[in-house]
């Protein structure tokens, strides 16, 4: 039986306007993200990886109605959220939260732990009263000491500091957690702190997860389901397993090989993908790979590949296979 | 066995500090030989990059080289003249860096910096230097080198920046590399070109090198022998088969689970945080988040004792802790 869905996006685009001349006149568009579509069901860890510049970021803004859609839907639990004004959204921002990747940048370091953590919920019910227990309770929760609310954000590490972070993002019990880049900031044994909190909080506060990550060994363990992006466009969706044991996607393969194995016993000897991802300013027609896939025909150079189903929940876009 | 081209022993660089003095590099002892790439890995503020700066003689103030020989040839690199270094530097041992946008300079085309090289370490008059120049990137696997040579760093993407990098360093056929995170900052399909890139210049010549990374995965796959560093100490020197098969330091089991494994999502972590340089632990530097600590690891700083090539600073090394690993 299908789970039910939380979150669907549909032809979902961003054009980001380029300016030029004296006068700043529009002169073009960076196509950021391109029409992408996809389902996120309840319960689920939906990963996301790219590489930079791939509009995995400016996706997740989107579906948070951060950053507005040139185009398409979002529809969150059943209610499309795109068009939604500031006091519509309202509702449904606290059940949909984020984690950024900088803990440093994103937490006020003039404010004490506290208060940053408390804050979300003073917003949410309006009222400036102080909120001890609750922020309390979640502090302790994501691990951090007792008496942190007291203290400022310099005086915690980097791992801490990602704990502040999911405290915040958590107080408010979201149904919805973006993860965008959350441990890529931090050392390796750290890493792996944060990535296990993330678990346990997902069943702990029955979670459904987005994780954008361009790290294809943590996106692979902890997600139940993974997209993968190239210059703005989805070109291939499908089980965790499923897709890092057989993908299908030339680019989706070029990665997978990409990635270092830690053991020096399987050594490679290729090279991967040639040559490197093209300037989102100026992609290619057709199948934005094509300049760097070994599969490619003449149809990949002018027609673009749809994201079609290829059995057992898999997607992908290529002509070829 | 090939003498080592480079033998850093004993290696100290301090930092003085409010706190006191702290030592960033404590003692560090390695060797690079000809051929093979020796990886260095450690969290952020083990001292692996200062271990490098020390090499390079170019640690910032006011950090300084406190004790320790960096033997190249036969002669100590920490006691020649300034002048002495400077004509080794990026000619016999050049470096390479993570960011290849700040260690590039912004007003110079990509052709003049690689010539800029020559010129000073070679003696190679303009037209001489621009036209190996040109040759030079493209070895370094840079397409359309006639045409990109002219190129300003600003028109080009992060690994052909980096690939510009590697053409200076190795322009003058160093004998040792020093690379320093030299794909951190790059997408994964990218950084397996430069890593491949790096290895081709290693068994081309007589060369060694010298690869930073925080990344096992990377070294696993480039390196033939490891020293792992932990707030500024080796903790452990292998190679590099011997170290993912039976890692003998508590430290470096640890680093090895916390890798994600295929298909299981549950994540190794190492408890705590890396301690302050400024305010280290009695004894062991790891004994506060080791599982197998005893009375002893708080008390005694271990030796970093073993078999030649095959060393690790603990009192309870070992491969029944490697056993346990396979069963969790």
């Amino acid at each position: 039986m299908p789970l039910p869905e939380l979150l669907t996006v549909e032809g979902l685009s961003k054009v980001f306007p380029v300016k030029g001349g004296v006068f700043g006149k529009i002169v073009g568009g960076i196509r950021a993200v391109d029409d992408v579509s996809f389902r996120i069901m309840k319960g689920e860890v939906f990963g996301m990886v790219g590489e930079s510049g791939c509009g995995k970021t400016t996706l997740g803004r989107m579906i948070l109605g951060l950053l507005p859609a040139s185009s398409g839907r979002v529809i969150f639990d059943g209610d499309e959220i795109t068009s939604l004004d500031r006091a519509e959204m309202r509702p449904f921002r606290r059940r949909m939260q984020i984690i950024f990747q900088d803990p440093v940048g994103s937490l006020n370091p003039r404010k004490t732990v506290g208060s940053i953590v408390g804050e979300p919920l003073r917003v949410a019910r309006r009222s400036g009263e102080s909120v001890p227990a609750e922020v309390e309770e979640i502090l302790r929760t994501v691990g951090l000491p007792e008496g942190s609310a007291h203290r400022y954000p310099h005086e915690f590490s980097g791992g801490q500091r990602q704990r502040i972070g999911i405290a915040r993002a958590l107080i408010l019990r979201p149904d919805f957690l973006l993860a965008d880049e959350p441990v890529s900031a931090l050392d390796v044994s750290i890493q792996a702190q944060i990535l296990t909190l993330l678990v346990d909080l997902k069943t702990r506060f029955s979670l459904t997860m987005m994780f954008i990550s361009h790290d294809l060994r943590v996106v692979r363990s902890l997600c139940d389901r993974v997209g993968v992006m190239y210059l703005g466009r989805l070109v291939e969706v499908g089980a965790a397993e499923e897709l890092y044991s057989r993908p299908m996607h030339p680019y989706t393969e070029a990665l997978i090989e990409a990635i270092p194995e830690p053991d020096p016993s399987i050594r490679r000897r290729s090279e991967g993908a040639e040559g490197e991802m093209p300037s989102p300013s100026d992609p290619p027609p057709g199948c934005h790979f094509h300049t760097r896939c070994p599969l490619r025909i003449d149809r990949c150079f002018h027609e673009i590949p749809a994201l079609t189903p290829r059995g057992e929940g898999r997607l992908a876009a290529c002509h070829v296979r | 066995m090939t003498a080592p081209l480079l033998e850093v022993r004993g290696l100290t660089t301090a930092f003085r500090t409010e706190e006191g003095e702290i030592r960033a590099v404590d003692g560090v002892s390695f060797a690079i030989t000809s051929g093979k790439i020796l990886g260095l890995v450690g969290e952020s503020g083990c001292g692996k990059s200062m271990t490098a700066l020390s090499i390079m003689r170019l640690v910032p103030p006011p950090g300084r080289i406190v004790s320790g020989q960096v033997l190249f040839r036969g002669r100590d690199l920490l006691t020649m003249g300034e002048a002495d270094i400077r004509s080794l530097r990026g000619d016999r041992i050049s470096m390479v860096f993570q960011e290849p946008m700040s260690a590039l300079n912004p007003v110079f085309s990509i052709g003049d910096q690689v010539a800029e090289v020559l010129r000073v370490h070679r003696g190679l008059d303009g037209k001489e230097a621009m036209g190996e120049a040109e040759r030079l990137l493209e070895r370094v696997g840079i397409p359309d080198p006639a045409r990109r040579i002219s190129d300003y760093p600003h028109q080009m993407s992060g690994g052909m920046q980096q690939r510009a990098l590697i053409a200076m360093a190795v322009a003058c056929e160093p004998e040792v590399l020093l690379a320093d995170e030299p794909t951190t900052a790059l997408d994964v399909t990218v950084q397996a070109q430069i890593l491949r890139l790096v290895e081709a210049l290693i068994s081309e010549g007589e060369r060694g090198a010298l690869l930073i990374t925080h990344d096992l995965g990377v070294v696993a796959e480039v390196a033939d022998a490891v020293c792992v560093m932990y707030a500024g100490s080796v903790v452990e020197a292998a190679p590099v088969q011997d170290l993912f098969d039976d890692p003998g330091h508590p430290y470096t089991i640890g680093l090895i689970q916390s890798l994600p494994t295929p298909g299981r999502r549950s994540f190794h972590a190492i408890p705590g945080n890396v301690p302050d340089l400024a305010d280290l632990p009695a004894g062991c530097r790891f004994h506060p988040r080791c599982p197998r600590a005893q009375k002893i690891c708080s008390e005694r700083e271990p030796d970093l004792d073993g078999t030649a090539g095959r060393l690790v600073r603990c009192f309870y090394p070992g491969r029944e802790h490697a056993a346990m690993k396979r069963m969790i």
